[in-house]
């Protein structure tokens, strides 16, 4: 899921400990502070520390006043070589091409384990929306190839898509079938993504808080900061790519249930908005003197469905008679790229 | 003459003379407001004495103008400095492409949209479910300040570290831009702290406080980054169809709408910020759609917020134009609701259709002459509007908070950490501890 | 494979100093190469802009918080205040004109303060008003103050917010020194100095929202002065009271019409090592003296800054030819009819003057502003502009600070006539908008906004007992509590399909001993 799907889901759970509502009125915001913070945390340790500290054995970095694609397809078949040769987990970095203020020049690297070749295309040159520039499309027609030693599986459908900011990393995994199980992003969702962490985390925080304010702190910052950092680990692993639960019990990823893609704009928008009214229906049972009255079923109707409702109908009304287009979702790339697209 | 032409001249006016004053870079509405709220506080006894029939629907024209509006200069004076910009906004983009009037004509749907979404789905509900909210959320809206500034900062993608071998170098190279961010959200809160404790500027004009800081902040180093700035404009080319249907208005709605309600509603909380967590939670990654998003956006952000001062049985202040509002009149009843309903219907249609000629002109304008140049003389009238009113003082505040500004354009990090200035104090003094901070600062 | 290409869109107008010289890549702000790692010169302006950004936003700040720590905010006389003073600091040296009176909601309180010129409300947070209590500084009416505030003015409400603590100065109102037989309902709402020997401490029971209880006597006779257990808290000796000789200095006010003297700090009672001093006994001609309340004329109203002459007139003499005209009128208020849920009506007070009687309207926001709601039997003053309504002259009041109590000692307070009372069981839905009187015990409050709600409980069964604050006087809300055995008179009504008791405006409630 997007990051701020998470960040409001973080608030919604904080928002169901009476302690946090109280703190609240008392004009401490720590405890929502913490939701949101630590239902964001995961992505933010991921993205923002660990990925610039995980190390590569092979870095491809195009060179913006030559684009090759042929030296990235080479050198992608070098790192796979190179795992087949030495039997080893091997990081390959895929950087991106910068070509001016805003442009950035686009290429995507696809296994065809048929052929056993890999192949490079360089795609239309970008701007930091990832929007193509017009006229830049067939700038490099040629598909650059190179063989491959061994079959790439992809147990999800990455598209290994380079542009804007930062190349993503891929990770090439031998099987003892001899074939490459290939990992999008190894240093995501890793460690960060587990619920152990969490905890381990409230505990710290928790600590912290019972020497500066005791006990009752102590146990409401941990309860708040598991709960919220859970709830993270919990919805990403309704998409595909999954979470390293129990890490450092699981050493691996548990895949995802396939309900979603965490790119999917319905998913995301229906997580942030059910948890905004969440959060108000958990902030009127915490209002005293309330004057107006409704019920939990009274605020989904006024807050959920009836505008749902019209807005299906609306959009069904404009676009009677025409093809509406959905992408498909993709879940790692999804993430990766939302995070770089907001900025 | 009856009410009705009363009522209906005076916002023709109102819309007339703010879409006029859009054009102008730099300048902002509330400013021209302040200077007529002075106006009619003089004449108010004498013979001269404006009825509140005539300075309210002259007013809600002027901010429907000028939201309408004001999307000229910021797309076709707005020309993005290469030397040292890191992302370009999408309207910018749309005028380094020649395409400057097809992006102002997008955003002016996008306002229209947001007028028929205020006028129809939101008037209609406000009287009957914002009283409720405002009942819950009392007490509440500190915090809702802080999940607001955490998120912005955390949400900042570092722009840097994409090439290299891992290691502490390169998570500096990346984490500078995000401290820079910091360093500008900190230090416009600091200034926001001092001008909100203690500000050197004069009490006798203490109602513009803020508005150094703001120009400081916002409007001179855009002036100073045009006028630096080694790009020139490509002739525009005007467009035949701006491509636009109706689920890419319904989604512009859905998310413009959400960004600019929570901004109009929340206090503190400006169109910006709105329509950061608005694109965050609807994704929409379309340029048309972030385009008339935004003019949705700033539609119910400037005229939505002024809007709440007048629904029946709420009571809530919100924007600078409801303040000034407020020093002058007590909105009394649905009358008055009715009054300003209308208004803003009639003020949204004379101002649409006001969009494409002053687009024309503009453009022309900037055809003739360097837009440096505009922006040296938009320069002058800022530094001229800020010491008439603050004196040298108000200056020497304008000039802090253009270092403070200028920090996030040259240094690659989000313009959004300027509105520390307002966000970091006011939920600091909102939560009951800013007292503390401006203890520890030796200001109180 | 390198392909041939054109300049890219855009690309044609950028600046070349965003490319390494050397190697000719796109390197942006940035003035050393990533790829080669060459020096990349940047122009002079660019270069100056980042210094002058970084100077400005650090030394300049530094130097702007010199200056604003270093200035001293100006003092300005309230009558002197404009609108374009809005969000300003400033410094205000007047006299408090109310008692601070804490929120309903706990979060802050707010007093009224006069500098002879004009007067404002002034709003105290709640860690302020902690800050206030615990130090002693609680304005009360009569104290000299300075203070620091930051104005907010608008059309109906200004105001000003406290701004620290620390600018605060209290001088309190000299508190005369009184012998315990010389306190007299008379001198309600004011302050005094009693001394005495405590001959008990009787702390209320627990559960109970009663205060705390302090007897003490001089050789003239006994009184007792109430106080609740955070002024019990703050008392320096509070383990020794007993038989200690004591100075308070007090308020004196009356509760159900009897005297009571009430402990506005803890740290306002002192223990003495010896008998106190006797107090100069006062002859007939100073007890009338001081028994006497002189009227004073009230200061200059203010209201943003303007000033709006104002004619003082009786009820009877407001006539429809004064349309258009601001007077000030004084009544006793006969009647108030707040607007209903749900609707903009306005608040509609009947004043009274003998016969005659006047019509007096505000709106909800004028109320919210007014410090001492109107209470029918209390003597109001009222200032606003005559209308013609129905034929019938009426005051229209545009600000709530023009809503000024003069006496609330009703003229002849209206008890609960208990021989009418029903049981409760009998009250129907059919009795709707009838009037009804019951008695009996009081349950667990729940808070409305502007009212409270106590279920009303007797032999027969259980009613909801509606009290809305604007209707009934304050002291007969502050007297019932959860288990008071009370008589009430109220109006038969529904909501939510629940039957409940309206209590009619005035003194419909009161305690049964």
């Amino acid at each position: 899921m997007k990051g701020f799907s998470h960040f409001m889901s973080g608030v919604a759970v904080a928002s169901f400990g009476p302690w946090a509502i109280e703190a609240a009125r008392n004009g401490n915001p720590l405890f929502f502070i913490l939701g949101g913070a630590c239902g964001i945390l995961p992505d933010t340790i991921d993205f923002k520390f660990y990925r610039f500290f995980y190390k590569h054995d092979v870095y491809v970095e195009p060179d913006p006043q030559a684009p090759d694609p042929q030296y990235v397809a080479d050198e992608v078949a070098r790192t796979i070589a190179l795992a087949v040769d030495e039997k080893r987990y091997i990081r390959l970095k895929l950087s991106s091409i910068r070509l001016g203020a805003d442009f950035w020049q686009q290429y995507a690297v696809t296994f065809d384990n048929d052929k056993l070749e890999v192949a490079v295309k360089f795609g239309p040159v970008v701007n930091t929306g990832q929007v193509p520039v017009e006229g830049t499309e067939n700038r490099y027609p040629t598909v650059a190839r190179a063989k491959i030693k061994a079959k790439v599986i992809q147990t999800y459908d990455a598209a290994l898509k380079v542009d804007i900011f930062d190349g993503p990393t891929i990770g090439f995994n031998p099987l003892p079938n001899g074939d490459l199980d290939l990992e999008f992003l190894p240093w995501h969702r890793e460690w960060s993504h587990s619920l152990t962490v969490g905890a381990i985390l409230g505990v710290l925080v928790g600590a912290v808080a019972w020497l500066a304010s005791g006990w009752a702190m102590a146990w409401q910052c941990f309860v708040t900061i598991a709960a919220c950092y859970g709830v993270h680990v919990v919805e990403d692993q309704l998409g595909h790519m999954g979470s390293n639960i129990f890490y450092p019990i699981t050493k691996l990823r548990t895949p995802g249930l396939h309900w979603m893609h965490s790119g999917d704009g319905l998913p995301n928008f229906l997580t942030v908005w059910i948890s905004c009214l969440l959060i108000f229906w958990n902030l009127y049972r915490g209002q005293p003197n309330m004057t107006y009255h409704f019920t939990f079923l009274h605020l989904m109707m006024v807050g959920l469905v009836v505008p749902g409702l019209a807005f299906g109908a609306l959009r069904w009304l404009l676009n009677r008679g025409q093809r509406v287009e959905v992408a498909a979702g993709d879940d790692a790339d999804d993430e990766w790229n939302e995070s770089k697209a907001a900025g | 003459m009856s009410p009705f032409w009363i009522v209906l001249l005076s916002v023709s006016a109102g819309t007339v003379l703010s879409s006029v004053l859009a054009c102008l870079p730099g300048l902002h509405v509330y400013n021209v407001m302040g200077a007529m709220v002075l106006g009619i506080l003089a004449l108010e006894e004498t013979a001269f004495a404006i009825p509140s029939d005539v300075f309210l629907p002259a007013m809600t024209g002027m901010i429907v103008g000028w939201a309408m509006l004001n999307t000229i200069p910021a797309v076709l004076l707005g020309t993005p400095d290469e030397s040292a910009m890191f992302t370009v906004l999408p309207g910018q983009k749309y005028l380094m492409a020649g395409r400057g009037f097809e992006g102002t004509m997008i955003t002016a749907v996008g306002g229209l949209a947001g007028a028929f979404f205020l006028v129809c789905v939101v008037a209609p509900c406000a009287p009957r479910y914002l009283p409720v909210s405002q009942q819950v959320l009392k007490g509440h809206m500190h915090w809702v300040l802080w999940i607001i500034i955490t998120f912005m900062l955390m949400s900042e993608w570092p722009k840097g570290g994409n090439r290299g071998v891992a290691g502490w170098a390169k998570f500096y190279d990346a984490w500078k831009t995000l401290l820079a961010g910091l360093a500008t959200f900190f230090l416009a809160g600091m200034l926001g702290f001092i001008l909100l404790t203690r500000s050197p500027v004069s009490h006798e004009v203490a109602f513009q406080n803020i508005m150094p800081a703001f120009v400081g902040l916002f409007a001179i180093p855009w002036c100073l980054l045009n006028m630096i700035s080694a790009a020139d404009v490509p002739k525009q080319k005007p467009a035949k169809s701006l491509a636009i249907n109706g689920d890419v208005i319904l989604r512009s709605v859905w998310s413009g709408g959400l960004g600019g309600g929570i901004a109009a509603y929340f206090p503190i909380v400006t169109g910006g910020v709105g329509g950061m967590l608005a694109g965050h939670a609807t994704a929409q990654r379309d340029e048309r759609i972030f385009i008339m998003g935004q003019g949705v956006s700033k539609f119910i952000y400037y005229v939505g917020a002024f809007m709440l001062l007048f629904v029946p049985g709420l009571n809530l202040t919100r924007g600078g134009g409801a303040w000034m509002i407020k020093a002058l009149y007590t909105p009394a009843g649905k009358t008055d609701y009715y009054m300003i309903l209308g208004s803003i219907a009639v003020a949204s249609a004379i101002s649409y259709l006001m969009m494409e000629p002053l687009t024309r002109v503009v453009l022309r304008f900037i055809d003739r002459y360097n837009y440096r140049h505009v922006s040296t003389v938009a320069l002058a009238i800022i530094i001229v509007m800020v010491v008439a009113v603050t004196g040298w003082t108000g200056l020497f505040i304008a000039l802090v908070g253009t270092g403070i500004g200028l920090l996030p354009v040259l240094f690659g990090s989000r313009r959004l950490n300027c509105l520390g200035i307002l966000l970091l104090p006011i939920a600091c003094n909102m939560s009951g501890f800013g007292e503390v901070i401006t203890g520890w600062l030796g200001l109180t | 494979m390198t392909e041939m290409k054109e300049a890219l869109p855009g690309h044609e107008t950028q600046s070349h100093e965003m490319n390494c010289p050397k190697c000719g890549r796109f390197v942006g702000a940035v003035t050393k190469c990533p790829y080669c790692g060459s020096k990349v010169e940047k122009r002079m302006s660019l270069i100056g802009l980042r210094w002058a950004a970084i100077l400005l936003a650090t030394i300049g700040l530094f130097l702007l918080f010199l200056m604003a720590k270093h200035r001293d905010v100006p003092v300005v006389m309230l009558g002197n205040i404009q609108p374009t003073m809005n969000f300003g600091q400033i410094r205000v040296i007047g006299q408090v004109e109310t008692d601070a009176r804490p929120f309903r909601t706990g979060t802050g309180m707010s007093f009224n303060v006069s500098d002879g010129t004009g007067k404002i409300i002034v709003f105290v947070s709640k860690k302020q008003m902690d800050a206030l209590t615990e130090s002693n500084l609680v304005p009360k009416a009569g104290d000299a103050i300075d203070f620091v505030g930051s104005l907010n003015i608008s059309d109906e409400q200004s105001s000003m917010r406290l701004l620290s603590v620390k600018e605060l100065h209290l001088t309190r109102a000299p508190a005369a020194a009184v012998r315990l037989a010389d306190v007299t309902t008379a001198m309600k709402g004011t302050a005094i100095t009693i001394a005495g020997k405590v001959l008990d401490v009787f702390p209320p029971p627990a559960d109970s929202k009663r205060p705390y209880a302090l007897k003490i006597k001089d050789d003239s006779g006994e009184q007792t002065i109430n106080f609740w257990q955070a002024e019990y808290d703050q008392i320096a000796d509070k383990d020794m009271l007993n038989g200690a000789w004591v100075r308070a200095r007090v308020e004196v006010s009356t509760y159900q019409n009897k005297l009571q003297l009430k402990l506005g700090s803890g740290l306002d009672l002192e223990v003495l090592e010896e008998p106190p001093a006797a107090v100069e006994t006062k002859t007939p001609a100073q007890k009338a003296a001081a028994a006497y309340r002189q009227e004073t004329a009230p200061p200059r109203d203010f209201s943003r800054g303007r000033s709006v002459p104002a004619t003082s007139l009786s009820v009877g003499a407001v006539t429809v030819d004064q349309a258009g005209q601001t007077v000030r009128v004084r009544g006793r208020v006969e009647s108030v009819s707040p607007p209903q849920e749900g609707t903009r009506q306005p608040y509609a007070v009947m004043l009274a003057d003998g016969e005659a009687s006047l019509r007096v309207s505000y709106w909800s926001n004028v109320n919210e502003v007014i410090t001492v709601k109107p209470t029918p039997g209390a003597l109001f003053e009222m200032e606003g502009v005559v209308e013609v309504y129905r034929d019938k002259p009426q005051l229209k009041v545009q600000s709530g600070y023009k809503v000024r109590l003069v006496d609330d000692t009703p003229a002849s307070a209206p008890a609960v006539d208990i021989t009418q009372a029903v049981a409760v069981s009998s009250i129907a839905l059919a009795d709707k908008g009838q009037v009804r009187v019951v008695r009996g015990t009081l349950g667990a409050p729940r808070a409305l906004r502007g009212g409270v709600v106590y279920p009303l409980t007797d032999e027969t069964g259980t009613i909801d007992l509606v009290l809305w604050e604007s209707i009934i006087p304050g002291e007969v809300l502050g007297a019932l509590e959860e288990g008071a055995q009370i008589a009430a008179t109220g109006e038969v009504g529904e909501y939510e399909g629940q039957l409940q008791l309206k209590a009619v405006p005035g003194y419909s409630a009161m305690v049964i001993p």
